[in-house]
């Protein structure tokens, strides 16, 4: 193998200096009025390079796959009966290159169709973002013709919901169900929307033993749009074999959906005995 | 002394009274005008609010007698409260309030808002006073709204 | 009569009010912080040097050369994490393989300290993570690469990409 060969191999895989070419995209929901048609996007460039940013919409929604994980459900082409803003929705600039440093808002406008019935509408905002090509090296360069040909792009993907009138919230529980698997609470709940709108909110799960007395705690934000039946996870080594009762409430205090947003709805509980061998 | 003459003394004695006030200067009025409005704020992204800025700088009216001195002084608060009692930290730097004897946004002196200052009222006894600063959100800076009060005081010099 | 005189003129002589000399107004400071994310790739996955044609390579994680991105958000957040994996390293005809189902993701603080998210992926796995209390996730990236013989000199190339979204909105 020939030096020039191994130094382009070597070239290939260099690990880049420690950077951030991504771009820091705020807010990651967006809620959109009827009313006033627009929401916007912060993008941050961190970095010490220029960022190209392309933004795009795909209509889709969390769910979760037979396992009980999360995942993101995706409808390139959504059917009629899907409440799907993303054919509508327009990000201006849809591409463009943030300076480092620099930050870039880029509008979001939003063009329903006529006659839109009230409710609550949905897409994704895809964030993708690559560094800026380097300019080509001058033909007289001391530097020899080998340069790194691997690219790295980053992708975010944040939600975007659109309201026209009066939407309602709420979120229903039902099939809670506990098994201990080793040293873990599996568990498991059926969620479903008991509103017109999507449930943003907080899963708080605890397990408490025959005293009332909390051994394990934790909680998940979770997103409702369409049924799902989520599992979950509470470390339970070292808790003595006995009866227990796992405790689920399902509320929309969360910080990071802003309070004027949220859809107002009590608190919804459920709990199971469970037996800890 | 007849009534008469009595209501004249007294009338004669209020009006020399006023004419005393009114030789003392105007009241000195201050108001807010603008809140100091940083808008949305990334965690972990300082973000600076120049005085310059027509829509993010705070913003006071101020209104006395003409060719007067002033002090003035700032009580500046060293953060922002914010949901659950979380904290969002605010500084204020030398430069970040300006004095303009003309209300423009684009005409000030500078002034350290951290110490008492004084300044002149102008010939129309009218100016304006404008504040930037710093909010320094921690990376793990808890989501939601945040605020805090300015308080800005204002006394003539010399009486 | 004459102590009403000297009454009214001991009131005129009092000063003006004290409150016409000072004032005080105030305003508001305010802010809206926003919720963030940011997905930035920090060094590239490094496959080193090739000694002999038809080797193959591979670079653990936990290797000081594996490729990582960092992600920042809102703590505890719950991310859905997808990656799109090359095939080959292209210049034009010619190729670099890269391992299908050999990509290994590891995610934590450190790469010494990471934890296997996908083991033996390709392209286009994906799994759930959580970002730390602080807000931040470490994504280590490891693959396998084989250089065929009598490959020749030219410029390889190939993307990476990551996905990153808020399954919890």
């Amino acid at each position: 193998m020939t030096r020039a060969r191994l130094l382009l191999l070597l070239a290939l895989g260099a690990p880049v200096p420690a950077m951030a070419q991504g771009v820091i995209v705020a807010p990651h929901l967006v809620h959109v009025d009827h009313r006033l048609r627009s929401g916007q996007l912060i993008l941050l460039n961190p970095g010490t390079r220029p960022v190209e940013v392309e933004v795009s919409t795909i209509f889709g929604y969390p769910g979760t796959d037979s396992a009980g994980r999360v995942v993101l459900v995706t409808e390139p082409e959504p059917g009629p009966d899907r409440p799907s803003a993303a054919g509508w929705i327009q990000a201006y600039p849809r591409r463009t290159t943030v300076p480092p440093g620099e930050r870039q808002v880029v509008r979001l406008l939003a063009r329903p169709p006529v006659a839109l019935p009230d409710g609550e509408y949905w897409t994704r905002i895809v964030v993708a973002a690559r560094e800026a090509p380097a300019p080509p090296a001058p033909a007289d360069s001391a530097v020899e013709g080998v340069k790194i040909g691997l690219t790295l792009e980053v992708r975010t993907i944040i939600a975007l919901i659109y309201r026209k009138g009066s939407v309602t919230g709420g979120v229903t529980a039902s099939g809670l169900s506990a098994r201990v698997r080793g040293d873990s609470l599996d568990f498991g709940v059926e969620l479903a929307r008991a509103g017109t709108g999507a449930w943003l909110g907080m899963l708080r799960a605890e397990l408490r033993d025959s005293a009332g007395t909390v051994r394990a705690r934790d909680s998940s934000q979770v997103a409702v749009y369409y049924p799902m039946a989520p599992r979950y996870r509470l470390p339970v080594a070292g808790l003595s074999p006995g009866r227990y009762r796992l405790r689920l409430v399902l509320d929309g205090e969360r910080d990071d959906v802003p309070p004027e947003t949220r859809l107002p709805h009590p608190a919804v509980r459920d709990s199971v005995e469970v037996m800890i061998p | 002394m007849s009534r008469p003459a009595l209501a004249v003394l007294v009338s004669a004695c209020l009006l020399a009274a006023a004419g005393r006030a009114e030789a003392q200067g105007r009241p000195l009025r201050l108001q807010g005008l603008q809140p100091l409005n940083f808008g949305d704020v990334l965690a972990g992204v300082p973000l600076h609010a120049r005085r310059t800025d027509p829509a993010r700088s705070g913003q006071f009216e101020l209104r006395g007698t003409k060719d007067q001195d002033l002090m003035l002084q700032f009580a500046l608060p060293d953060a922002m409260s914010g949901p659950g009692g979380a904290s969002l930290r605010l500084r204020f730097d030398a430069g970040d309030a300006g004095y303009s004897a003309t209300e423009s946004i684009t005409i000030q002196q500078a002034v350290d808002p951290r110490s008492p200052f004084t300044v002149r009222l102008p010939t129309n006894g009218k100016a304006r006073l404008f504040l930037g600063g710093t909010v320094e959100p921690t990376a793990d800076q808890r989501g939601g709204d945040y605020t805090a009060t300015v308080t800005l005081t204002v006394a003539y010099l010399g009486v | 009569m004459r102590k009403f005189y000297l009454l009214a003129l001991a009131a005129l002589a009092l000063p003006a009010a004290a409150s016409a000399q000072s004032a005080s107004g105030s305003i508001q400071a305010r802010a809206r912080v926003l919720g963030a994310i940011t997905v930035s790739p920090v060094t590239t996955l490094d496959f080193g040097d090739f000694l002999s044609a038809g080797a193959t390579k591979t670079v653990a994680p936990t290797d000081a050369t594996s490729g990582e991105f960092a992600v920042a958000g809102d703590p505890g957040a719950q991310l859905l994490l997808t990656f799109d994996f090359p095939a080959t390293l292209d210049n034009g005809l010619n190729q670099i393989t890269l391992g299908a189902s050999a990509w290994n993701v590891n995610v934590g603080a450190t790469r010494a300290g990471s934890a296997s998210l996908i083991a033996g992926g390709s392209d286009g796995a994906n799994a759930n993570s959580f970002l730390s209390a602080g807000g931040s996730l470490g994504v280590f990236v490891g693959g396998e690469a084989t250089a065929a013989a009598g490959l020749p000199a030219g410029v390889y190339t190939g993307t990476v990409g990551l996905t990153a979204a808020y399954t919890g909105l």
